[in-house]
C-alpha cells in the first residue's frame, strides 16, 4: 500500500470532497443540480456532452450513478474511514494509533432489472482486498440466486455493511463467531408484505472472518506449520416480523426476529474459535479441533421513532475428535456470546431517516446526533468438564473458561448523508487474569474516534 | 559485599524454600532428587501423537505442545514442551524444553518452572556435559544441575536424555540468593571476542537475549553491556582493573575460563569460533555482573588442549591476563582444577579399582546409562561409537590433570617442571 503521508493526503481529500460538496449545496438549489463549482463531480460536463446517447443519464442524488434507460444502472460507491484510537493502560507494544481504516471503492448495479451485481475493493485491506464480488439473479423478490464472494448469511450484525454500523467496531461476538465473506452460492428471498426473509448458502470454507482465518500457532515459531482451512460451510438465516405478519399495529410492528445456523467440517489442527479483545491480545487462543463446527444464533431488532434496540446471541461448538493428550475425543469447544444495543437520535429524527437532507450540515441544520450504548459478553469453555479440572492448554479435556465482557458508549454525528463522525469509549473486563495483555490486570479501556465518508 | 555474596552458596535454604513452595505435592521428593546424578531417572510424557509427530517434523520451530509429565509417581498436568537447541536440533531425537508454567503461570514441579531434556546429539558419549558441570560445581562455580533420564513418550522408550536445570530465576535464587537482576542468554550470531561493537545498542540486543525484564527499555537492558564492553576495550592499562572491576569480578571470569580450558572446551567463553555458551547475569541495583556456564557438549577436546587457549584473542581475557595478579589466579585455578580432577575417588563401590574423582565421574555415569543407551532407539551413533567415545573420556580423565600441571609448570618456568612433566606410569605417554 501507499506510504503514510500519501494515505493521509488521500484520506483528507476524500473526507473534504463530500463536505465541500455539501457545503456548496444551497437549500433552494434544484435537486438536479446539487453541486456547486469546485466539486470533483463531473456532472456539468457530462450533462453537456452531446455525444452521449439520450437514454444515458447520470444521477447524483445518492452518489454517482450511471443509467442506460431502464436496462442498466451502475452506482459508484465509496467508504472511507479514518480512525484514532487510544488505550488505557497503554499496551507495551503499541501506542495511540491513527490510521486510514477503510478505503473501499466499488460499483453495484442492475442489468435488465433481473441481474444485480456488486464489486468492491478495499485498498486498506492487504489480506483480503476484494470484498463483495457477486451477481444476484432476482427471479422474484422471494426467490433469488446469488453467486460469488459475499457475506455468509450468519449473524445479524455481521451482515450489516461497515459504513452503516452504529458503533466504530462490530461486537466481539460478531468478530469472532460469525464468518464474513466467502466464495459460494446462495438462494435467498424476502416477502415485502410479511417481512419474512430467508437465505441458504454453500461456501468454500475459507471466509475472511476471524473464526476461520488461520494463524501461526505460536508467535515464536520460526516457520509456520502447514495448516489447512476448514471444509465447506453450509449456512442459513431466517428473519420474520411476527407482528407485521399477524397484522398488528403499533411501535413494535416492525420488530424483526432472526435465527441462524451454520455448519462446517473442521480439519484437524489449531482451528478452534478464538477470542480477541479490542485491546489487542487473544484472551482465548485457538485450541485443537477436528470434526464439525456448528453455529446457531437468534436475534431481534426494533425501531421506534428515534430509538432502536437490538440484541443477538450466537453460539458455536467445535468438535475435538481425538484431540486429547492421549488421542481421546474430548468435549467440544463452546464459544457463545450475546450483545444488546440501544440507540437514541437525540435530535429527534427517526433512526432510519437520521441522514435525511432536511437537517444536513452545513446549510440546513446541525445534522443528527445519536447516543449509543452496547453491552456484550463472549465466553469460551468446554461444553462439559469431562470430569477433569480445567486447564489452559489447547488439548485440555476441560478447557479453562475465559470471557470478555465489554461496555461501549458513544456518540454519532450524522452531518449529512455522506459524512459521519463517531466517538466510542469501550471498557473491557477479562475473566481469566492470566490471559490478558497484562497478567494481573483485567480491565482495559479503549477510546476511539472515527470520521467516515461514504456514498 | 556483592562479590562475597556471589561465592556464598545458599543451597540449603533455597532448596528448602523451593521444596516447600512447590505447587505439586511431592511427598519426600525434592529438586535435589530430580537432579540426583547417581540415578537413572524415568520421565514420562503423555502427549497427543499428532503433536509429537508435528514436533519432530517441525523441529526447527519453537511451537509449544501440551502434555502431562510424570516422574516417580508425581504427575504434573498441563505442561508445555518444545523443540530446542542450535546445532543439536533434529527431528529424530529432538531436544526438549519443558515449561511447567507454560499454561499456568503459578505452576511448579518440585519448585521448578522449567527444565531441559538435552538429547546429547552432538556427544556420542552422552557424558561430556554432565561431567563438566559436575566439575564446575566442585570448583565452587554456579552451574546447572544435571542427571540422566530415560524418556518415555506415551509409554514408548524415546531415548536417553540429560536432564538439565534451566538457568532462570530459580537458578539465580539458588546460587545468589536474589533473582530480580537482568538475566541474558548469549545467542551466538558471529565470531565475537568482546570487541566493542559500537554505540548502537541493537548490536548487543542481537546477541544478549533478556530472559528476565524482557520489556525493559533497551537503554536499561543493553546500555550497561555496551558501556562495559566499551570500557573493557578502551580503558587504559593503568585503570583497567578498577574499571572492569566495576562490572565484573575478574577472578571469577578467569576461574570460569580456567575450568573450560582445563576441560578442553572449544566452544565456550574463549571458543574456537568466538564467545559462546554462557549466560550473563546483571545483579540487582547496579551494573555488577557475572558470566554463567552453559552447554559443554564440546568439552573433552584434545588431551593436550593448550591451557592458554585463545586467551589472547579475547579482549577481556587478554587484558586481564596482562595483570600479574589475575595471571597468577588463572594458573592457580588451573592447578586447583587439575588437583580436584585427580583426587582419589571417595565413593567407589566395593570391588572397584582405585581411580581418581575425575575418572570415576566418567566411569559411574557410563555404568549408569550404558544398558539404556544400547536400547536407545534414536541414539546419535551406534554402540561402538558410544563405547569408543567413553574410552576417550577415560583417557582424557586419566591424562588431563598431568597435562595441565605440566603446561602450567612450563608457563611459570617452575624449577621442577621436568619432574612435573614426567608422564605417569602406565599412561602410555612415556615417550612424550
Amino acid at each position: 500500500m501507499s506510504s503514510r503521508p500519501v494515505r493521509i493526503v488521500l484520506m483528507t481529500s476524500l473526507l473534504l470532497a463530500p463536505a465541500a460538496r455539501a457545503l456548496a449545496q444551497q437549500p433552494a438549489a434544484p435537486a438536479a443540480n446539487l453541486f456547486g463549482p469546485g466539486t470533483v463531480v463531473v456532472l456539468p460536463a457530462a450533462a453537456q456532452e452531446p455525444a452521449v446517447p439520450s437514454d444515458v443519464t447520470w444521477d447524483f442524488e445518492d452518489g454517482p450513478s450511471l443509467r442506460i434507460g431502464k436496462a442498466f444502472r451502475v452506482d459508484f460507491t465509496a467508504v472511507v474511514q479514518g480512525d484514532f484510537r487510544s488505550y488505557d493502560p497503554t499496551p507495551d507494544d503499541a501506542s495511540d494509533t491513527e490510521e486510514l481504516e477503510t478505503l473501499r471503492f466499488g460499483v453495484e448495479g442492475v442489468l435488465f432489472k433481473i441481474v444485480e451485481f456488486e464489486v468492491k475493493y478495499d485498498f486498506q485491506d492487504d489480506d483480503q482486498p476484494w470484498k463483495d464480488v457477486y451477481a444476484n439473479l432476482r427471479l422474484r423478490d422471494a426467490f433469488q440466486v446469488q453467486g460469488g464472494h459475499f457475506k455468509i448469511p450468519f449473524g445479524r450484525e455481521r451482515l450489516r455493511g461497515v459504513g452503516s454500523l452504529d458503533f466504530i467496531a462490530r461486537t466481539l461476538v460478531s468478530e469472532d463467531l460469525a464468518p464474513a465473506r466467502d466464495l459460494g452460492g446462495m438462494v435467498h428471498g424476502r416477502t415485502r408484505r410479511s417481512g419474512v426473509g430467508y437465505a441458504v448458502g454453500y461456501f468454500r470454507g475459507e471466509p475472511e472472518g476471524a473464526i476461520n482465518r488461520i494463524a501461526v500457532p505460536d508467535f515464536e515459531a520460526l516457520e509456520a506449520p502447514d495448516l489447512e482451512p476448514t471444509g465447506p460451510i453450509w449456512a442459513g438465516r431466517v428473519t420474520v416480523r411476527p407482528f407485521r405478519l399477524a397484522g398488528a399495529e403499533g411501535w413494535f410492528k416492525d420488530l424483526e426476529a432472526g435465527a441462524d445456523v451454520m455448519t462446517a467440517t473442521l480439519d484437524e489442527g489449531l482451528f478452534g474459535a478464538r477470542g480477541r479483545s479490542w485491546f489487542g491480545p487473544e484472551y482465548f487462543p485457538r485450541v485443537y479441533v477436528k470434526g464439525r463446527r456448528l453455529g446457531l444464533g437468534v436475534d431481534g431488532a426494533v425501531e421506534a421513532g428515534p430509538f432502536t434496540v437490538q440484541a443477538e446471541y450466537l453460539r458455536v461448538t467445535d468438535d475435538r475428535e481425538n484431540q486429547g493428550l492421549g488421542d481421546e475425543t474430548v468435549p467440544d469447544l463452546l464459544a457463545h456470546g450475546w450483545w444488546v444495543a440501544g440507540t437514541w437520535v437525540v435530535t429527534g429524527q427517526k433512526k432510519s431517516r437520521a441522514d435525511e437532507p432536511d437537517a444536513w450540515f452545513p446549510g440546513r441544520g446541525f445534522g443528527a446526533v445519536e447516543l449509543v450504548t452496547r453491552f456484550e459478553q463472549l465466553r469460551f469453555r468446554s461444553v462439559e468438564t469431562g470430569g477433569d479440572e480445567p486447564f489452559r492448554n489447547p488439548r485440555a479435556t476441560n478447557l479453562y473458561p475465559n470471557s470478555d465482557t465489554a461496555w461501549t458508549g458513544g456518540v454519532n454525528w450524522y452531518l449529512n448523508r455522506f459524512v459521519k463522525a463517531q466517538v466510542n469509549a469501550i471498557r473491557e473486563h477479562i475473566e481469566d487474569i492470566e490471559r490478558t495483555l497484562r497478567p494481573g490486570q483485567d480491565t482495559f479501556w479503549t477510546y476511539a474516534v472515527r470520521l467516515q465518508v461514504s456514498m | 559485599m556483592k562479590r562475597d555474596m556471589l561465592r556464598g552458596g545458599r543451597w540449603a535454604a533455597v532448596l528448602v524454600l523451593l521444596a516447600t513452595t512447590s505447587a505439586v505435592p511431592s511427598a519426600a521428593q525434592g529438586v535435589e532428587d530430580f537432579f540426583n546424578g547417581d540415578v537413572l531417572h524415568r520421565i514420562d510424557l503423555r502427549i497427543n501423537t499428532r503433536d509429537w509427530q508435528a514436533l519432530r517434523t517441525h523441529y526447527e520451530d519453537n511451537t509449544y505442545y501440551p502434555c502431562d509429565l510424570k516422574w516417580r509417581g508425581i504427575t504434573v498436568r498441563n505442561v508445555g514442551i518444545r523443540s530446542r537447541g542450535l546445532g543439536s536440533r533434529n527431528g529424530t531425537k529432538p531436544g526438549l524444553r519443558v515449561d511447567i508454567d507454560r499454561y499456568s503461570s503459578g505452576q511448579r514441579f518440585l519448585g521448578l518452572k522449567s527444565f531441559i531434556l538435552d538429547n546429547a546429539w552432538q556427544d556420542p558419549s552422552f557424558l561430556k556435559e554432565p561431567v563438566t558441570m559436575e566439575l564446575f560445581r566442585r570448583m565452587g562455580q554456579p552451574a546447572p544441575l544435571e542427571a540422566f533420564a530415560q524418556l518415555y513418550i506415551n509409554n514408548a522408550f524415546a531415548g536417553v536424555y540429560v536432564i538439565v536445570e534451566s538457568i532462570d530465576k530459580d537458578f539465580l535464587s539458588r546460587n545468589f540468593g536474589q533473582n530480580d537482576g537482568v538475566l541474558f542468554e548469549y545467542e551466538y550470531h558471529m565470531d565475537w571476542r568482546f570487541d566493542w561493537l559500537g554505540g548502537n545498542l541493537q548490536s548487543y540486543a542481537d546477541i544478549f537475549l533478556p530472559k528476565t525484564h524482557e520489556r525493559d527499555e533497551p537503554e536499561d537492558l543493553y546500555g550497561p553491556i555496551e558501556a562495559m564492553v566499551k570500557r573493557v576495550n578502551e580503558t587504559s592499562d593503568s585503570r583497567f582493573e578498577e574499571t572492569a572491576g566495576e562490572y565484573l569480578n575478574l577472578e571469577d571470569v578467569m576461574s570460569h575460563v580456567a575450568i573450560e580450558n582445563a576441560m578442553a572446551q572449544t566452544d565456550g567463553f574463549v571458543g574456537e569460533w568466538g564467545m559462546n555458551n554462557f549466560y550473563f547475569y546483571r545483579f540487582e541495583d547496579g551494573v555488577f555482573s557475572r558470566f554463567l556456564v552453559w552447554d559443554q557438549d564440546y568439552a573433552f577436546g584434545r588431551t593436550d588442549h593448550p591451557i592458554r587457549y585463545h586467551l589472547d584473542q579475547n579482549v577481556l581475557t587478554r587484558r586481564t591476563m596482562e595483570i600479574n595478579r589475575y595471571k597468577t589466579h588463572y594458573y592457580n585455578r588451573l592447578l586447583d582444577t587439575a588437583n580436584a580432577m585427580s583426587e582419589p575417588a571417595a565413593d567407589l563401590p566395593e570391588g572397584t579399582d582405585p581411580m581418581s574423582w575425575f575418572e570415576w565421574q566418567v566411569e559411574k555415569r557410563h555404568r549408569l546409562i550404558s544398558q539404556s543407551v544400547a536400547s536407545d532407539p534414536v541414539k546419535p551413533t551406534d554402540m561402538e561409537a558410544f563405547e569408543g567415545a567413553v574410552s576417550y573420556l577415560r583417557e582424557f580423565a586419566r591424562l588431563r590433570p598431568w597435562v595441565i600441571r605440566c603446561e602450567v609448570a612450563k608457563e611459570v618456568r617452575a624449577r621442577d617442571a621436568d619432574e612435573i612433566c614426567r608422564p605417569p606410569e602406565g599412561s602410555g605417554q612415556e615417550d612424550r
